[in-house]
């Protein structure tokens, strides 16, 4: 944040090797709320329709949140915006680490990238200067070693750097960017469009301090945050076990998604258990993010096998996409594939899940059960079987022998392999789904279907369904006006709490915060996100604003959508969660219908004020959002006007 | 009501609120290079700790000091830097062999920790207990402080 409130965004061409400054004043930071919101904006503004995500005309954006480098708890996320490679689509990803806090520090609130390198280049970016470095030397160099190298090359202990693995630099469509060492802006493969760029890192530090308007203020409502969240339970637990805490009651509750989602149970859940990682020594520290009280990051070493592999994480995603989905049930198996993924720049759940499509496949005959390793040995494609799934990994990231198949995601697979192994490739509008077993939770069923980046948890995280804590169940009291409505497998009411949820998700994202702190917890309010907004800047917001000013971000991002083409008939979960039942012992029709999915769109549209047939934002709900231009973008052409 | 900040490192996990905390309380803004608490971190092995001055009764700052501007605050035994006398020499961030004195390069003066009046700001936010304010019951010259590191003493022309 500016010493004003405003916005600082430091556009960067790496064609021209040229920088230019532009500024957004405090009013438009209300409007849009900084971070994501400012960054969905440049990403619409100057990335027009149809421009290939792995050309030098795309964009990518770096937004850390708008309170990033303050002590407002959690507030050291970065939101990376795009094109997805994988989807065609808009795409968010956040990191957390330390890497927003040291652009901010070098006093740049946002980093827009256009154009390509012709070499591979890192960028360094520091309060005195934005140098285009030659990175020919760190090319070739996964995560740990190019971090490790360049911070030893540019003399600076404490400089930080997002950067890409070899995955990214060979535009593998699951590959991420990632962050202060282990920290992962994972999804939708915007590595590949990093590494399309020629861009092979960005460095960050400066000296430059962060003033707020009203720091008494702004100390009070972060200290009422930081009060919230060490009296909830959720946040104690997330601490405690880490994000990979919930396997074992999600298991219980016959909602994980085993064996590419065949199957919502298995047997020896706590073996791949944040529990298990904890109690059974494989836990080494515990780690924060900028600024987080919470710390749920973890820093784990094995312990039996694949000696001396340390990493941060593993996250809930990546123990549930390995260890469930290919059946890995070994602890040390696992570490080692988080480990894997982390240096080699991978989207651990689209990694995994492209890995159990491929072990489905070769059970159902589509391909052949040995396949081509590319160093000249093959690879037996079994379920559990931890060398295939370790071997196919690095096969993925260096798309060496069939794992250049892998590499472009399970869609991209499917159609190359034929047969009907589309029905088994868990993804949808090109993104594999992340571990929620939406057959047996409606509002995430929803969430997941309209989620513009694709099938996953990260833009709505309607997680009070499940009613887990007093703060869930509060909240779906507050918003539905009865308790009963924290109910995971009914569909009533739920378009509602979707809705609420990516509200405040767009809000925690602009800010900078964390959505473990606002969201999966409900530590964090969006009161209390108003308030900060308001103390930091000097310009009075409320809570309502806050959420109108999220409706502006998420009908940018439709629009986005709906520029390329996409709207309803995208809004869809993958096949097999829409047509084959999830067996449990619950009694319970567990599916994801076209009609209950159908209804709840509807309704959800309607909320949205989006045309229920095309689910194209209108032309009148743009304008009363003040988004004219979007308007004219979508309606310019005669005939399509939708008032 | 004399104490002192003690430290345990495995407790902390690199969040730096307490840096934070410090640089808003003593500097008005979020410069966390200008804190009196530095926090080291390794984040290749996702390793922290804080480094905090242990105020002691014996201070080999104070003696460093050419200009006597290290003094002894009689009410909380904290050891502060006057700033009007402080001439920039930096003798004492050689003194000091737990490394706990920092340098402000742009008002060229030296930074430590004051105890806040009593009422350490580091203490207050720290969410693990990583820093904790002891009250002496009788003074000692046992280090309370945890490790120090003189070789990773912070300035921020670093
Ligand atoms: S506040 Fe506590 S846990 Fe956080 S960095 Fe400081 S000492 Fe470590």
């Amino acid at each position: 944040m500016s010493s004003n409130g405003g916005v600082t965004v430091l556009h960067v061409d790496l064609s021209e090797r040229s920088t230019y400054i532009e500024r957004f004043a405090l009013p438009d930071v209300a409007r849009l709320l900084g971070g994501r919101g400012l960054a969905s904006h440049i990403l619409f503004r100057d990335m027009g329709k149809g421009v290939d995500p792995l050309g030098a005309e795309a964009v990518l954006v770096f937004a850390p949140g708008h309170l990033t480098g303050t002590c407002a708890p959690t507030a050291g996320r970065t939101t990376v915006v795009g094109k997805s490679p994988a989807t065609g689509l808009f795409m968010k990803s956040s990191m957390g680490g330390h890497w927003g806090a040291g652009l901010k520090f070098a006093g740049y609130d946002i980093l827009v990238v256009h154009g390509a390198a012709s070499q591979p280049t890192y960028l360094l970016v520091t309060d005195t200067a934005v140098q285009f470095g030659d990175a020919s030397q760190y090319w070739g160099l996964d995560v740990r070693e190019t971090s490790r190298e360049m911070a030893k090359q540019l003399a600076m202990p404490d400089v930080d750097i997002a950067c890409i693995g070899p995955s990214g630099e060979n535009k593998v469509k699951v590959a991420g960017i990632m962050c202060t060492y282990y920290h992962a802006a994972a999804r939708g493969g915007l590595g590949a469009a990093m590494g399309a760029k020629n861009l092979k890192a960005i460095a960050v530090r400066g000296r430059t301090p962060i003033k707020v308007a009203e720091p008494g203020r702004f100390w009070d409502v972060s200290e009422e945050a930081r009060k919230r969240i060490a009296a909830t339970g959720r946040c104690k637990f997330y601490g405690q076990y880490g994000t990979a805490g919930v396997v074992v009651g999600t298991n219980e509750m016959e909602a994980f998604p085993v064996q590419n989602f065949r199957r919502g149970y298995m047997e020896n859940a706590y073996q791949i258990s944040g529990q298990c990682l904890t109690d059974r020594g494989y836990l080494v520290r515990r780690e924060s993010c900028f600024a987080c009280p919470i710390s749920c990051k973890r820093y784990s070493a094995t312990r039996a096998r694949y000696s001396g592999s340390e990493a941060g994480g593993p996250e809930y995603e990546t123990l549930a996409a390995f260890g469930a989905g290919c059946l890995l049930e070994d602890m040390d198996a696992n570490l080692r594939a988080n480990e894997l993924c982390n240096i080699l720049g991978l989207d651990s759940i689209s990694t995994a899940s492209v890995i159990q499509w491929a072990f489905e496949s070769a059970e159902r005959g589509v391909v052949p059960e040995h396949v081509d390793d590319g160093s000249g040995g093959h690879v037996r494609l079994a379920w559990g079987d931890a060398d295939a799934v370790l071997a196919l990994i690095e096969m993925i990231a260096h798309r060496k022998g069939f794992g250049d198949v892998l590499a472009d995601g399970v869609r991209s697979a499917a159609r190359r392999v034929g047969g009907d192994s589309w029905k088994w490739a868990v993804e949808a509008k090109g993104l594999e789904q992340s571990r929620v077993e939406t057959r047996m939770a409606k509002a995430y069923a929803l969430a997941f279907a309209t989620n513009p980046r694709g099938p996953d948890h990260l833009y709505g995280q309607p997680m009070a369904e499940f009613g887990f804590s007093p703060e869930a169940r509060e909240l779906v009291r507050k918003l539905t006006g009865d308790v009963k409505f924290a109910n995971p497998v009914i569909t009533e009411h739920k378009p509602e709490l979707v809705a609420w949820h990516e509200e405040c998700f767009a809000m925690t994202d602009s800010l900078g915060l964390c959505s473990r702190a606002t969201l999966s917890t409900y530590a964090i309010t969006p009161g209390m996100m108003a308030e900060m907004l308001s103390a930091a800047t000097g310009f009075e917001v409320d809570e309502q604003e806050m959420h109108e000013a999220a409706r502006r971000i998420i009908n940018l991002e439709r629009a986005f959508n709906a520029r390329e083409g996409a709207g309803r008939k995208d809004d869809r979960l993958p096949w097999r969660l829409m047509h084959e039942e999830l067996p449990n012992s619950r009694g319970i029709k567990a599916v994801n219908s076209e009609e209950e999915l159908g209804a709840m769109l509807d309704e959800y549209y309607d909320i949205r004020g989006w045309d229920r047939e095309t689910g194209v934002p209108k032309a009148s709900t743009l304008l009363s959002l003040g988004l004219e231009e979007v308007a004219s973008a979508l309606y310019s052409e005669p005939g399509k006007q939708r008032m | 009501m004399e104490g002192a900040l003690v430290t345990d490192p495995a407790k902390c996990t690199g969040c730096l609120q307490c840096e934070l905390a410090c640089s808003l309380k003593h500097e008005g803004q979020f410069a966390p290079w200008l804190a009196r608490v530095v926090v080291h971190r390794t984040p290749e092995t996702c390793l922290a700790f804080p480094n905090v001055c242990q105020h002691c009764e014996d201070p080999p700052c104070a003696h460093a000091c050419p200009v006597g501007a290290l003094k002894t605050s009689p009410g909380t035994g904290a050891v502060y830097v006057d700033v009007v006398e402080c001439i920039g020499c930096r003798e004492c961030l050689e003194a000091c062999s737990h490394g706990s004195i920092s340098f402000d390069s742009d008002k060229g003066v030296a930074l430590k920790c004051d105890l806040c009046n009593g009422e350490p700001a580091c203490v207050d936010v720290c969410p693990t207990g990583a820093i904790r304010l002891e009250r002496y019951v009788a003074r000692g010259s046992d280090c309370l402080a945890g490790p120090g590191n003189p070789d990773r003493r912070r300035t921020d022309d670093e």
